[in-house]
């Protein structure tokens, strides 16, 4: 897969995991397209490997949202896009109600996200969000495939207790 | 000075050993409130050889097939409400 490609995978599923572990859109898609771009500096080193390079994609994408946290380190400005955006647009231009009712569950599910503990959260963030396999996230995480299932189960425990606790309905 | 010292060393060795004896029957007596023996821990359900982490891996056998499935109701939910678009793809040029 070439970096086009990658990108066409990858970069719907690290917007929205950017946006659901607390990135405003505006900031989710200035960390996408930098993280690809060092992607592609990097594209001689690449192996063929789609599972490495998605690991490697969500890692670039950490680490910039930590260096812009902690230093406030610029991001390559490459096209404005608007928070208002996130409401506004959608797959197949969603019709208001539909978008509007979104980005409502977005709201309440990020915050019910933060109320996770945090390996709870970055295993089934990116399990239903990243759409990453077990594997992958335990590559990712450092534990084993076992704990991970694990994780994944509590979270989703946890977030219906939360969610039920804030009188979500879904 | 130095037999003197050594003659002490030795005591008090001999002195820790004597102690450490009688620690150990104690703890083999099993009347001892404090000595954590293993008949003990399992009568109330635990495991000496029990690390901290080890319930967590060991559940997972025992998970409900649900808990790994992507389209539940809270799945379906979470995928619907991110399902933002990507920004446009960066101009990847050298």
């Amino acid at each position: 897969m070439n970096i086009e490609e990658h990108y066409k995978t990858l970069a719907p599923k690290l917007t929205n995991w950017l946006v659901a572990t607390g990135s405003s859109y505006a900031e989710a898609c200035d960390l996408v397209q930098n993280t690809f771009l060092k992607l592609w500096k990097m594209r001689d080193d690449l192996r063929d490997d789609d599972a490495a390079v998605s690991g490697l994609v969500y890692t670039i994408a950490r680490n910039l949202r930590k260096n812009l946290a902690r230093d406030g380190s610029r991001l390559t400005f490459v096209e404005e896009i608007r928070d208002e955006d996130a409401g506004s647009v959608g797959p197949a231009e969603l019709p208001s109600e539909v978008a509007a009712r979104r980005a409502e569950w977005r709201r309440q599910l990020t915050a019910a996200f933060a109320k996770l503990p945090p390996i709870l959260r970055e295993a089934y963030t990116l399990f239903q969000i990243g759409e990453m396999s077990i594997r992958e996230i335990a590559a990712q995480t450092g534990v084993t495939e076992n704990l991970v299932k694990v994780r994944i189960h509590r979270a989703k425990e946890k977030l219906r207790e939360i969610l039920s606790q804030a009188r979500v309905t879904f | 000075m130095e037999v003197n010292l050594n003659s002490q060393n030795a005591a008090e060795w001999s002195a820790r050993q004597a102690a450490l004896g009688a620690q150990e029957s104690l703890d083999a007596g099993s009347e001892r409130p404090g000595a954590p023996r293993a008949s003990r821990l399992a009568s109330s359900g635990l495991s000496i050889s029990e690390s901290p982490a080890a319930p967590e891996d060991v559940s997972a056998a025992n998970l409900p097939e649900s808990a790994l499935s992507r389209d539940d109701d809270l799945g379906k939910l979470v995928s619907s409400a991110f399902s933002l678009p990507a920004p446009p793809m960066p101009n990847f040029t050298p």
